[in-house]
Formats: structure tokens, C-alpha cells, sequence
């Protein structure tokens, strides 16, 4: 079967992987009986392959992480593969999700108990604009002596 | 007492003579209202504008001295010319004075402020007293967060000029220099002695027409008797609601009196007009003097305009001699009245209403005689304490002087002014001050205004925050204190010579007493001193205070009322609209003077105006803080904000007792004080006689030192009193403040990208970048095996990258 070798720079979790073919198109066969989720790949070892570690395969419409390839004295080389189900499934994410997490879009008034905080705290005042004047007291313009008097 | 003053305009002006401004040490000069002022007012100087003996032009100095970010002090015994003016304002405000041409001339101070700063200004001991020249104004280096609005830069009010051989009670103009020739000069007297206690003040100025046809023309006026006329016209306006009204003062001489013009002001349209008629109700002789009134017109109305009393107003010349006859006349509520001791009578002597009367004045007018003593007199009529508007309405005269337009200068000064976010308009005006556009709300921002802005713009800040009463505090009217009991508002001086007048009533009186009281020491129910001014809080009428019959002081306040209402505004905590904001990342305390610090729910203060108003009780000193979230009360604090002052034995024995034990350094002079005291009431019926009066004084004076020195006595009496910080909280901020604090956040900077942010959003996948954690993660329709979709629901609902 047909196969496209990469070299995924992408960390697993991101859905868009940066990948870089490697060679042109590989032929493959089944090293042994799989499923289609984690099959192992037999194929001839070329040196370009030193950094494959990402595989496409056209028949089974799927992108595959692979473990590292195992060699043998024919020169061929077995590489045991695994769905990669967030490249794979890319085509069919043309849909409405509800993200309760997002790097760039917060909500900001839900209230997001991941946050990390100090022990520590800042401290602001807001004044009112009005006052008393306790500095008037004694002047001796300003009546501010109340006495009551009975009588 | 502080008030809001980005509420009010202004005041001031400045005079000169032919000679020259002569500032003296004794000159008071008075910044009024610099607060919250920012821009607009710009004239300028002419080339010619140099002093001449012969045109009698006169050159200022500019003031030009910034210094942001300082405490400033002003001091009045600086001369004009040595004025450093540095308030806190944003970057280059220009401060300038320019004595205008001839008899007119002003300083202005424009600035640039956005967040200006709290400015607070120092009020003079008196603007009698001599003392007032070392006033200064003490602009608070802490800022106002809220915008400030407007200005007026008529800024600075010449109080006193007093020179040698001057005599006037208030003088304008240095009499050195006073001649016949100054009379024909204009003369400014001021407004604004307490910018809390009137409703409005007149200056006025005087123009020399003799010399300027073209302006005798242009106002009709004509001059006589080599006096020349008189032609000034005063616009007030009322801060609160933004109402102007116009005063004209027509020409007035020794010998003749002729016509003059009205003007009236449309605040609406900032249109000025004039008409030409005769506004003198009689022609006089030089023997008799003139008599010359003055028209003004409100217009608009003015909510909650409650009158509270009246003052005398008195009549002033230049030549220093009062004349006996002065009459106003007011306007009210569609009928004239005038005045009758404090009362507004109308003229069958039925007495207006003051309580709670919703009043609109629509015009005043001032009769007054000339003086006949001198060859040129000119008549200073300070309408001070036309009416003294309860709390609510305030007003700052604001001069609006049409100028020739040769000249080619003009002045303009009518703004709004508000607190809170408000939008900025402006619009164009022509130098006549009529408005060529409406107004445009201001894209630009004011604070980025730079030097002196453009004479053709007015900016306008209409309305901003504003309390909304949905649960309105209401003193009830007739809550009268009565029942025997008055209560005075005293100033340290009243209550001393109070004190010793009681205490030197004749023996039959004390005997008299003594029969109801026991003694005389336990007819005075309490005295207690506030912090604030109670003729400004409370109603109050001017009487005399008589005990027993006897007359013990004349002259003071009689409180009228038990209990007020004291707004202390509005303020809405800024909000950065996230959770963080509320509770338990921010938690939020309100400080209320003399009531202590709450708690308060960050749900009712987060972007909410909070309210508060003090409701304060005469009597027993007691009062409560009301707390509004959106106008509504949602908290009362209880507090005491009346410091009791010990006048029995037993009071001192307690004061003492705390002093001592608290080990408050005073205590020797308290207790010294409160011995005097003991003696002087344990042993009334030995000191009934007048020849202890110089003991009892002293005694009283150590009562009233010991009481100014409150914060030294920390809690002392009031401990005793169950209210532990009144005395104490005189040196405590005296504004209620909103304190938050807000849970410091870590500064891990990978957050946003390895976890992410609350988001709780719905969109197409696509729409979503970075890091995201979906909830609920639906796979239908993807054509993978189960175990993958499982994988895949899985991933998504930890969390990927997209």
C-alpha cells in the first residue's frame, strides 16, 4: 500500500500538526495482522527515514504517530503506528463546539478557579468626594461648637 | 467643609488702578475653585499692553510657574508679580495674568487636567482678618480619579487690598493711589468668600467710557459730571445645574445717573443681548447721592432650591463709607420680596417659607444710595448672601464682559462643569459668545490638550454621575429640637465668651436656676464640637442668645433643626469586568468617618455607584452613615461623629481616669483644665459674682485647648462614651473611601497557553485558536473507530491545541 512518511514538529495535542514529508510516496505492507488504528508498517529502510516519526496512509484515511522504526538485518524496517485522531478527524470539525477553556477568548466574568494566585494582595482605595473638615474646628469663622442649653 | 467643588466655577477677578496693581503683603489673593479646572479661556495679550500713566493701560506678569506633581502652597503675601502658581495639573497648563487693557483686567489660569488632582483650598481665618493674608491654597497631591470637568478660569479673587490709610472694611483698591481719576477706573470687588455660603456674589467692574466712544456707542451708555459711567454686568451661574443668570449695574455717579442696558445671558444658547432702558428709578443730585439698582435675571430653575436665610447686605463704596440705605429686592416663586431681618417678607410683612420650599428666584435687584461724601464715588454692591441655598445650589459669579471688538480680544467663560465620566462637547462660539454650532460631543481627548486651547471652543461636560434617590433620605420639617432646649452653633470664641457670660449671670438668677437644675453647670445639656461648619449643615437662623432673660452673646447661630442630611457623593469602583472582581478574589470595605470601616458585598459595589449620606443628629452627636448601591439604601452605620466636651466634675474625673491609664502625655493639662473646671462648677454659688469671671474664662479657655486637641487625646472621654474613635477619627481621612483588596495574581506568564481561560463560548471549531478544552466534546459524524472517538473526545475535553 501507499504511505507518506513525516516528521511531526507538532506536540501530539495539537490538532494542526506541522509536518514535513519525507521522501516522495513509500510502498508498505502489513507486517503483520492489525486494525487499522494501530498497524504495523514493513518497508524498506532508506536513511531519510532517521527522522520519520509521523505516517499518512491514503487507504485507511488516517494519520499515524509512529514509535520508533525497527530495524532488521534485510534493511527493512517495521514501524508500529497509531491513530493520530486529531489530524485525522480535521475534515470532519466543521461543526459548532463549546469550549469551556480557551487560550484567547476568555469570558471574563466566568469564574475561572485555574487561576493561580499569590499569598500576597494589592490594595486600592476609591474616595468620595465630599468631606468633614475637622481641621475647621477652632477657626474662628467656622461654628463648630454645638451647645445645648436648657433654659 | 469641603464640597464638591468640580461642581462649581469660579470666582475672582482682579482690579486695578490707573497706577498700577499694588499688591501688598496685606493683598489676600484667594484661588477659589481652581479645582477641577482645566482649560478654556484664552485672550490675547496686546502688544500695546504696557503700562502707560496716560492710557492708563497696565501690563501683568504672567504666572507661569508649573510644577506638577507638587504640594502647593500659595501664599497670599507673595505679591502678584511673584505668584508662583503650581498647582498639580497635567503638563503644561499655562497660568497667566494679564491686566487688561484700561479698567479691565483679569487672570486667568488655564489648565490642562484630566486627572487633576484633589485640590483643596485653604480657607482664609476671615476675610476681614488680617490674618487671611497668610492663607494659602493647598493643593493635595493625591489625584482625583474622576474627570474633571471644565472650567472657568476666573480664578483669582482679590480679597483685600488694603493700603495705608485705607479704611474699608473690604477693600479693593489701594487708597494711596485713589484719586478722582481711579474713580473713572474700573473696580472689581469679589465673590466667593466661602464658596459653600452663597448663592452668588456680584462683582463688578467698572468701565472708564469718557475715553472709549466707541464702547459709550456700543453700549448706549453715556457719561456725565466728568465722572463718566459705570457699565458692568455680572453672569452667575449655579454649578449644580448649570443655570446662568445676569446682573447689569447701571451707570452710577455722584451726579447724574443715566440710562443703562440690560443683558440678559441664554445659558441654552450662550446668546447674549442687551436692550437699552432707563434703569434708574430716580435721577439725584450731587447732593443726595444716586440710587442706582441692580437687575439680574435667573434663568432656569433651580431644583431644591431652599433659602435659608438672609444675610444683611451691605453697602460699600469706594470712598469707605457705608451708606445706610440698601434694599434688595428677590424675585421668588412669581413675587417680589425684600428683606427683613433674615427673613424674606413680602410687602405686606407676610414671612416666606424657607423649609423645604421648592423656590425659583427668578430675579433680583439691589437699591442702594451713592455715596455723597466724595466728588466720584462708585458703588460696590456685594450681593453676598443673597440667598444661602441649602447644600443643593451653589453659584460662583462669573464675569462676561463684551469687548470693542477693535480691540480684537474677547472673553469667554461659561462652562459646565461635572464629576464622573462624562462626555466632553464643545462647541464653536464668536467672540460675542454665541454659539455658531451645537455642540459635538469631544472625540480628543482634553487631557491631551496642550497650552492654551483655542478661545473659539467651549467645552461643556454635561451631567455625569449623578445619585439616583430611590430611597430618598427626608429630615422631617417640623422635627424641631424644642422642649426646652436650645442648641447654638458656636465658634471657640462665641462658646469662651459664652461660657463666661453664663457663669457671670447675677446671683438671682442662678438662684433661679438652681431650683429647676440643681445647678447652672446642668443647664448646659452638652456641648460638642463637629467637624464641620453646623451653620452650613444644619438650619440655623442668626439671633441672639438669651438665658433666663438675660442676653449671654449676640449675634450667633440658632440651630433650628435636630438632624441633617450630609452627602458625601457618589462613586462607582471601576470595574475590569472579570470575575476577579467580586468576591473571593476582591473583597471591598467602605470607611465611613466616624462609623469605622464595613464590609461590603462585592456584588453591591463592583460597577455600582455607591451613595453615601451621613445623617447627623445635633443633639446627642450621633450619626449614621446610609449606604445606596443604584440609589438604593442597602446599609446604615451607626457612628459619632460629636465630640462631647466635659463641663461637669464628673466628666473630667473620667477623662482622667482614661488619660492616665492610657498614659496620653495631656493628661496633666486635662486634668489642670478639668480641676479649674470642677472648681468652677462645684463652687457655682461662690462664683455667681462677676469677679471670678477672669477664672472661670481661664478655665474655659484650658476646656476649649483641650478640646481642639482632640487627636492628642485619642480616645479618652469618648471611650467612656462608647464611641472609642470620635475624637481620634478628627485626624482620620474625613471621607468616606472605598478600599479594595484585590487577591494578587501570579505572574506565571505560560498560563493563558498550557490551561487556558474560563471561556464557556459556542462557535465553529475553526474559530477556535490556541489552547482549548471543549466541553461535551461531540464526535458524531466523524468516521473513525470507536476506540478513536473515545481517544478523540478525550483529547478534546482535556485539551488541545488548534
Amino acid at each position: 500500500m501507499d504511505i507518506y512518511l513525516y516528521t511531526n514538529y507538532s506536540d501530539p495535542l495539537y490538532v494542526h500538526k506541522d509536518i514535513r514529508q519525507v521522501g516522495a510516496k513509500r510502498q508498505a505492507s502489513l507486517f503483520e495482522p492489525a486494525d487499522i488504528h494501530t498497524p504495523v508498517l514493513k518497508l524498506r529502510w532508506t536513511e531519510d527515514m532517521v527522522n520519520v516519526n509521523y505516517v499518512y496512509i491514503p487507504e485507511f484515511h488516517r494519520y499515524y504517530f509512529t514509535k520508533a522504526p525497527e530495524m532488521n538485518p534485510a534493511h527493512t524496517v517495521m514501524l508500529r503506528c497509531f491513530t493520530d485522531v486529531l489530524m485525522t478527524s480535521l475534515p470532519y470539525m466543521d461543526r459548532d463546539v463549546t469550549a469551556i477553556r480557551n487560550e484567547f477568548e476568555p469570558t471574563s466574568m466566568i469564574v475561572d478557579r485555574e487561576r493561580i494566585f499569590t499569598s500576597d494582595s494589592e490594595v486600592e482605595t476609591f474616595r468620595f468626594f465630599n468631606e468633614f473638615d475637622s481641621q475647621s474646628i477652632g477657626f474662628l469663622e467656622f461654628p463648630c461648637y454645638a451647645l445645648s442649653l436648657i433654659g | 467643609m469641603s464640597m464638591d467643588f468640580s461642581r462649581y466655577t469660579v470666582d475672582g477677578v482682579i482690579a486695578n488702578t490707573s497706577t498700577g496693581f499694588q499688591p501688598l503683603n496685606k493683598n489676600y489673593f484667594r484661588i477659589a475653585s481652581m479645582y477641577n479646572v482645566w482649560g478654556e479661556f484664552n485672550r490675547p495679550i496686546p502688544t500695546d499692553f504696557a503700562y502707560s500713566a496716560n492710557q492708563r493701560y497696565f501690563a501683568g506678569r504672567y504666572i507661569t510657574s508649573i510644577s506638577p506633581k507638587q504640594l502647593v502652597k500659595f501664599d497670599a503675601s507673595d505679591s502678584l508679580y511673584n505668584v508662583e502658581f503650581t498647582p498639580y495639573v497635567t503638563s503644561s497648563p499655562l497660568v497667566y495674568t494679564s491686566f487688561g487693557r484700561t479698567q479691565y483686567a483679569r487672570t486667568s489660569f488655564v489648565f490642562n487636567g484630566y486627572d487633576s488632582p484633589v485640590r483643596k483650598m485653604a480657607e482664609p481665618t476671615s476675610m476681614y482678618d488680617e490674618t487671611c493674608r497668610t492663607s494659602y491654597i493647598n493643593f493635595q497631591s493625591e489625584l482625583e480619579p474622576r474627570r474633571i470637568r471644565v472650567i472657568i478660569p476666573w480664578a483669582v479673587t482679590i480679597e483685600k487690598m488694603a493700603g495705608t490709610g485705607n479704611t474699608l472694611s473690604r477693600a479693593y483698591i489701594n487708597q494711596s493711589t485713589w484719586n478722582a481719576a481711579d474713580a473713572q477706573q474700573w473696580i472689581t470687588t469679589v465673590s466667593l468668600t466661602n464658596i459653600l455660603r452663597q448663592v452668588s456674589w456680584a462683582y463688578y467692574t467698572k468701565e472708564q467710557f469718557a475715553t472709549d466712544t466707541a464702547r459709550q456707542s456700543d453700549y448706549a451708555y453715556s457719561g456725565s459730571g466728568g465722572s463718566g459711567t459705570t457699565a458692568f454686568f455680572t453672569v452667575f451661574r449655579t454649578a449644580d445645574d448649570g443655570h446662568f443668570f445676569t446682573g447689569l449695574s447701571s451707570a452710577i455717579s455722584q451726579h447724574s445717573v443715566t440710562n443703562g442696558a440690560s443683558f440678559s445671558f441664554n445659558k441654552n444658547t450662550l446668546e447674549l443681548t442687551k436692550s437699552a432702558y432707563d434703569c434708574f428709578n430716580t435721577t439725584t443730585t450731587s447732593s443726595t447721592g444716586g440710587r442706582a439698582w441692580v437687575d439680574a435675571t435667573m434663568y432656569g430653575q433651580f431644583p431644591r432650591f431652599r433659602l435659608k436665610y438672609q444675610d444683611f447686605v451691605n453697602h460699600y463704596n469706594l470712598i469707605g463709607s457705608d451708606t445706610a440705605y440698601m434694599k434688595s429686592l428677590y424675585y421668588i416663586n412669581n413675587k417680589w420680596w425684600h428683606i427683613v431681618g433674615t427673613k424674606f417678607v413680602d410687602e405686606n410683612g407676610v414671612e416666606m417659607p424657607t423649609d423645604d420650599v421648592n423656590l425659583e428666584m427668578g430675579a433680583f435687584r439691589v437699591v442702594c444710595t451713592t455715596d455723597n461724601t466724595s466728588t466720584f464715588a462708585c458703588n460696590v454692591i456685594p450681593i453676598c448672601h443673597v440667598s444661602n441655598v441649602f447644600q443643593v445650589v451653589a453659584s460662583a459669579g462669573v464675569p462676561f464682559m463684551m469687548q470693542a471688538s477693535s480691540f480684537s480680544w474677547y472673553e469667554k467663560g461659561l462652562f459646565e462643569e461635572y464629576a464622573g465620566d462624562s462626555v466632553w462637547y464643545q462647541a464653536p462660539v464668536n467672540k460675542d459668545g454665541r454659539v455658531i454650532e451645537d455642540y459635538k460631543p469631544l472625540s480628543k481627548d482634553p487631557k491631551n490638550f496642550q497650552g492654551i486651547i483655542d478661545p473659539a471652543i467651549i467645552v461643556i461636560a454635561p451631567a455625569g454621575e449623578e445619585p439616583i434617590d430611590s430611597t430618598p433620605l427626608k429630615v422631617p420639617p417640623a422635627y424641631y429640637i424644642g422642649a426646652g432646649t436650645q442648641v447654638y452653633a458656636l465658634t471657640q470664641g462665641q462658646l469662651e465668651s459664652t461660657m463666661v457670660n453664663l457663669f457671670s449671670l447675677p446671683t438671682s438668677i442662678i438662684e433661679t436656676i438652681d431650683k429647676f437644675n440643681n445647678s447652672l453647670g446642668e443647664s448646659i445639656k452638652s456641648i460638642l464640637v463637629y467637624p464641620f461648619d453646623i451653620s452650613q449643615l444644619f438650619k440655623t437662623a442668626k439671633g441672639n442668645m438669651v438665658f433666663h432673660g438675660e442676653q449671654i452673646i449676640s449675634n450667633i447661630y440658632h440651630v433650628l433643626q435636630s438632624t441633617t442630611i450630609f452627602e458625601m457623593g457618589t462613586y462607582t469602583v471601576p470595574s475590569t469586568n472579570t470575575f476577579l472582581d467580586y468576591s473571593p478574589y476582591c473583597n471591598y470595605y467602605l470607611y465611613l468617618p466616624y462609623c469605622g470601616v464595613i464590609r461590603l458585598d462585592s456584588r453591591d459595589v463592583v460597577g455600582k455607584a455607591i451613595s453615601v449620606k451621613y445623617v447627623i443628629d445635633i443633639l446627642t452627636g450621633s450619626c449614621t452613615a446610609n449606604i445606596f448601591r443604584e440609589g438604593v439604601l442597602i446599609r446604615s452605620e451607626p457612628g459619632t461623629i460629636g465630640v462631647h466636651i466635659p463641663i461637669t466634675s464628673r466628666d473630667f474625673t473620667e477623662m482622667a481616669n482614661t488619660l492616665l491609664s492610657a498614659g496620653v502625655e495631656s493628661a496633666n493639662a486635662l486634668m489642670t483644665a478639668g480641676m479649674n473646671m470642677a472648681s468652677m462648677t462645684t463652687s457655682s454659688s461662690a462664683s455667681k459674682t462677676r469677679g471670678n469671671v477672669g477664672g472661670i474664662a481661664g478655665s474655659i479657655s484650658s476646656v476649649l485647648e483641650v478640646a481642639n486637641n482632640l487627636d492628642r487625646l485619642a480616645d479618652s472621654s469618648v471611650q467612656q462614651r462608647g464611641n472609642p474613635t470620635t475624637s481620634g477619627a478628627f485626624v482620620l481621612p474625613q471621607y468616606p473611601f472605598i478600599i479594595r483588596i484585590k487577591a494578587k495574581e501570579s505572574t506565571y506568564k505560560g498560563y493563558a497557553h498550557e490551561k487556558g481561560v474560563a471561556c464557556l463560548k459556542t462557535d465553529n471549531f475553526h474559530n477556535f485558536h490556541g489552547y482549548t478544552v471543549f466541553q461535551n466534546f461531540d464526535t458524531s459524524g466523524i468516521p473513525l473507530l470507536e476506540e478513536e472517538l473515545m481517544e478523540l473526545k478525550r483529547i478534546m475535553e482535556s485539551g488541545v491545541y488548534i
